[in-house]
C-alpha cells in the first residue's frame, strides 16, 4: 500500500467573493497566496516555533483532507504541489502549537517541543512522504480509511504525544489530531488543481458565475463537486470528495 | 447540612435551560433561498444540526474560525421553549425575495412575517430539514411549471438560486435558454455527471431526462380526442372550427394586424368564416390571391428571418388549412390539418428553438389548452346549428380561449412576432431578452 497518490486539500474562505477568487485561481488569472490567520494567537505562536517569518507565511494544506469540514469551498490538488512544500507536520500544527481542542491537555512548552518533533523542514523534509506512507500503512486498514477520517490504530504510537491526545479526546475525535499538514511556499498552479468542492450555497454562486456565463472558460480537468440538500439536511461530505482526495480519477 | 433520607442531588439549573441559535452555516446569500445547517448553543456546548450525517459537536474556536472565514452567518436567537429538533434554517435572501416579486414567481414557501429578519440580508426560520426541504421542493415544482408555461428566464434563474443541481432547475434553464445557452447547459450537465463519478450521459439522455421532469410536472394529459370531423354536423361546422384554429394563432403571423383589409391572414380567416356561415365553398378566384399574398408576405419572411433551421411554419399552416378547407369543404375540410397545425404552432410560438427536440411530454402539455378550446367550440356547435348545418355568425363572437388563455400568451406572441418580422439576422433573432416577461 502506498499513500503517495493521496491528494492535498486546501480550504478557501467562504462567501461570494471567495467563489470568484477560486474561479480566478483555477483559470490562472490569480494566484492563491497565504492569507491572514483566522486564529492568530495559535497560528502566530506556532509559526514562530517553526521558524516561519511573518512576512513569508506559507499556504496550508492537509494530506487527504479538506478542513474545516464545515467550510463552504475547497480545492483538491494533485500531489505534485508538494514540490513547493517548505514544511510538514504529522497533525494540525496550529491546533497543536495553540493547544486547541484535544491538544489542550498539553502544557505550552510541551506543545511547542512536540511540534518540533512532529514536523519536517530543511534536510528532514525529504523523508516526510516515506514516513507518511509508512504511518498510513501501519496505522490504518487502507489509504481510504485515512481519507475517511478513521481513527488510527495507535497501540504502537507509545512515543507519540498524538496518541495521548487521541485517547483523551471526546469521541468521535477531531481528525486534525492525526491528519498530516503540508505548508507550501506558493499556491497551486492551475494544472495542479484537480477538484473544486463546494457547499450547496457556494455552488449557487458558481452556477451564476460560470455555468451561466459563457465568457468563463473553466478548465475541463478540474472536477466540480457541488454540495446538496435533501430531506435529511445538508450534505457536506460527499463520497466523491473523498474519492478524489484518495487519488481516484 | 442536614442530610435527609431522600435528598435530591445538587444540580445547577439555568434560568430556562435556554437554547440559542448562534449561526447559520453554509453562509446564506442575499440572492438565494435554501436550507442551511445551524449552530445551536446548549449551555456551554455547541452543536451543529441540519446536517444529513446527523448532528455534531463544535468547539468554540471552530465556530469562530467558520464565522471569521466567511463560512457562516452569525445570529443570536433564543429558541422558544418546547421547540424540538433536529433543526435547520430555511433562508430567504432579500435580493431573492425582490427578484421573485419582480418575476411574479409563485408565493414563497415560508411566510416572511413569521421569520427572523437579518437586516439587509434576508430572513430565516427554524424547522426540521424534512419540513424545510418539503417547502422548497413544492416551490421548485410550482415554479418549474410557471417557468415552462411563461417561458420565463427570470424564473429559471430563481430556480438556480434555490437548487441548481435539481433536474427542474436544469430543465428550466434549458427550456428557456437561447440555442447557445441550451448547448452550454447540456455540456455542463454532462460534465457534472462525469465529475460525480457517474457515466457521462449523452445529449439525448438529458433531453429525455428534461422531458421526464415535464411528465412528472404536467399531469393533465387525457389522451387523444380526435378525429373531430366525425363528431361534427357536416362540412361547415368543420370549416368554422378550422377557422377558429387559425384565428387563435393569427396574431403571431399576421403581417398587418392593424390593417385587416391589407392582411392576407385576416382575409384567409374571413373567407373561411364566410364559407361556414353561408354554407357555400369559397371560390378559387377569391382564395388564390390570398394564398399568393400569404406566400409573399409571411412564408418569405419566415425564410428570411431563419428563425430556426428546424422550424416549420405551423401557425401559418393552420391559416392555410382554413383557407383550403373553405374552398374544398365538400371534398376535404382540412380540419384535422388545422387542429394539428394549431397544436404544433402554439408550441412553436412559445419555444421556437425547441420544438424539433423529441420531448413528447412537454409538447403534450402545450396541447392541453388548445384542445380544451376546440372541445368547447365543438360542444357549442353541437347545440347550435340550422337544418343545413350552417354556422351562426355568433359562433365567431365567442372567446377564442373559452377555457383559459395559454399563460403569458400575449408575451409569447410578441416575442415570436419580433423574431419573425423585426429580426434581421439569426443573431438578432436570438436576442429577445428585452422582451422577457
Amino acid at each position: 500500500m502506498t499513500a503517495d497518490k493521496l491528494r492535498l486539500g486546501h480550504a478557501l474562505r467562504g462567501g461570494t467573493e471567495a467563489v470568484k477568487e477560486a474561479i480566478e485561481i483555477l483559470t490562472g488569472s490569480r494566484s492563491l497566496t497565504a492569507r491572514p490567520p483566522v486564529d492568530p494567537a495559535a497560528v502566530e505562536a506556532t509559526e514562530r516555533a517553526l521558524g516561519i517569518e511573518s512576512n513569508h507565511r506559507p499556504v496550508y494544506a492537509y494530506v487527504g483532507d479538506l478542513n474545516p469540514a464545515l467550510g463552504t469551498l475547497g480545492l483538491i490538488v494533485q500531489r505534485a504541489w508538494d514540490q513547493a512544500a517548505i514544511g510538514v507536520t504529522r497533525c494540525d500544527s496550529g491546533g497543536l502549537g495553540g493547544r486547541r481542542g484535544a491538544f489542550a491537555i498539553l502544557k505550552e512548552d510541551e506543545a511547542l517541543s512536540v511540534l518540533a518533533k512532529l514536523s519536517y523542514s530543511g534536510a528532514k523534509l525529504a523523508s516526510w512522504a516515506a514516513d507518511f506512507s509508512s504511518e498510513v500503512r501501519s496505522s490504518y486498514s487502507s489509504e481510504r480509511a485515512y481519507v475517511d477520517g478513521a481513527e488510527p490504530e495507535i497501540s504502537h504510537w507509545s512515543a507519540d504525544v498524538r496518541a495521548r491526545c487521541i485517547q483523551r479526546a471526546e469521541k468521535p475525535a477531531d481528525r486534525r489530531l492525526w491528519t498530516w499538514e503540508v505548508r507550501l511556499d506558493r499556491g497551486p498552479l492551475p494544472q495542479e488543481a484537480i477538484g473544486l468542492v463546494m457547499s450547496a450555497g457556494a455552488y449557487k454562486v458558481f452556477v451564476d458565475e460560470v455555468e451561466h456565463d459563457n465568457r468563463v472558460a473553466f478548465p475541463e480537468e478540474v472536477h466540480v463537486i457541488p454540495g446538496q440538500i435533501g430531506p435529511e439536511g445538508a450534505h457536506f461530505h460527499l463520497a466523491r470528495t473523498r474519492a478524489l482526495l484518495a487519488g481516484d480519477a | 447540612m442536614k442530610v435527609g433520607k431522600f435528598m435530591r442531588p445538587l444540580r445547577i439549573v439555568r434560568q430556562r435551560d435556554e437554547v440559542v441559535v448562534r449561526a447559520l452555516l453554509d453562509r446564506p446569500d442575499s440572492r438565494a433561498m435554501g436550507l442551511h445547517p445551524v449552530v445551536l448553543e446548549l449551555g456551554s456546548e455547541l452543536r451543529v444540526t441540519g446536517l444529513a450525517e446527523g448532528q455534531r459537536r463544535l468547539e468554540r474556536h471552530e465556530l469562530d474560525l467558520l464565522l471569521k472565514d466567511g463560512h457562516g452567518l452569525e445570529v443570536e436567537l433564543p429558541l422558544a421553549v418546547g421547540v424540538v429538533g433536529p433543526l435547520c434554517a430555511a433562508w430567504i435572501g432579500q435580493a431573492f425575495a425582490n427578484a421573485a416579486e419582480d418575476a411574479s414567481a409563485p408565493a414563497l414557501p415560508f411566510e416572511r412575517r413569521e421569520m427572523t429578519k437579518v437586516p439587509g440580508q434576508g430572513w430565516f426560520l427554524l424547522d426540521t430539514p424534512a419540513t424545510v426541504f418539503g417547502g422548497l421542493d413544492r416551490w421548485i415544482r410550482k415554479t418549474f411549471a410557471a417557468t415552462v408555461d411563461r417561458g420565463s428566464s427570470e424564473l429559471a434563474k430563481l430556480l438556480s438560486w434555490v437548487a441548481p443541481d435539481r433536474d427542474e432547475a436544469r430543465a428550466a434553464r434549458f427550456v428557456t435558454g437561447t440555442a447557445e445557452q441550451q448547448r452550454r447547459a447540456l455540456n455542463w450537465w454532462i460534465r457534472l455527471e462525469r465529475d460525480a463519478g457517474r457515466p457521462p450521459p449523452t445529449e439525448d439522455d438529458l433531453i429525455q431526462r428534461i422531458d421526464q421532469v415535464c411528465e412528472r410536472t404536467f399531469l393533465e394529459w387525457r389522451g387523444a380526442d380526435g378525429p373531430y370531423a366525425a363528431r361534427l354536423q357536416g362540412p361547415w361546422q368543420q370549416v368554422a372550427l378550422a377557422a377558429r384554429c387559425a384565428e387563435r394563432l393569427a396574431p403571431a403571423v399576421d403581417p398587418a394586424p392593424e390593417e385587416p383589409e391589407h392582411s392576407p391572414v385576416a382575409r384567409a380567416i374571413g373567407i373561411a368564416r364566410e364559407a361556414a356561415v353561408r354554407g357555400r365553398p369559397a371560390l378559387h378566384k377569391e382564395t388564390e390571391p390570398v394564398r399568393i399574398a400569404l406566400l409573399e408576405q409571411v412564408h418569405h419572411r419566415w425564410q428570411e428571418a431563419r428563425m430556426s433551421a428546424h422550424l416549420h411554419p405551423y401557425a401559418l399552416h393552420a391559416v392555410e388549412s382554413a383557407l383550403f378547407g373553405a374552398e374544398r369543404a365538400l371534398e376535404d375540410t382540412h380540419l384535422d390539418q388545422a387542429i394539428l397545425s394549431m397544436h404544433h404552432g402554439l408550441a412553436e410560438i412559445i419555444y421556437p428553438d425547441l420544438t424539433w427536440r423529441f420531448m413528447p411530454a412537454l409538447w403534450r402539455h402545450f396541447e392541453t389548452i388548445p384542445r380544451a378550446a376546440v372541445e368547447s367550440d365543438r360542444e357549442w356547435l353541437a347545440m347550435h346549428h340550422d337544418e343545413e348545418n350552417r354556422v351562426s355568425p355568433a359562433f365567431f363572437d365567442r372567446d377564442l380561449w373559452p377555457r383559459g388563455t395559454p399563460p403569458a400568451w400575449e408575451e409569447h406572441v410578441e416575442r415570436f412576432r419580433y423574431r419573425l418580422f423585426s429580426a434581421r439576422s439569426e443573431s438578432d433573432a436570438v436576442d429577445v431578452s428585452h422582451l422577457d416577461t
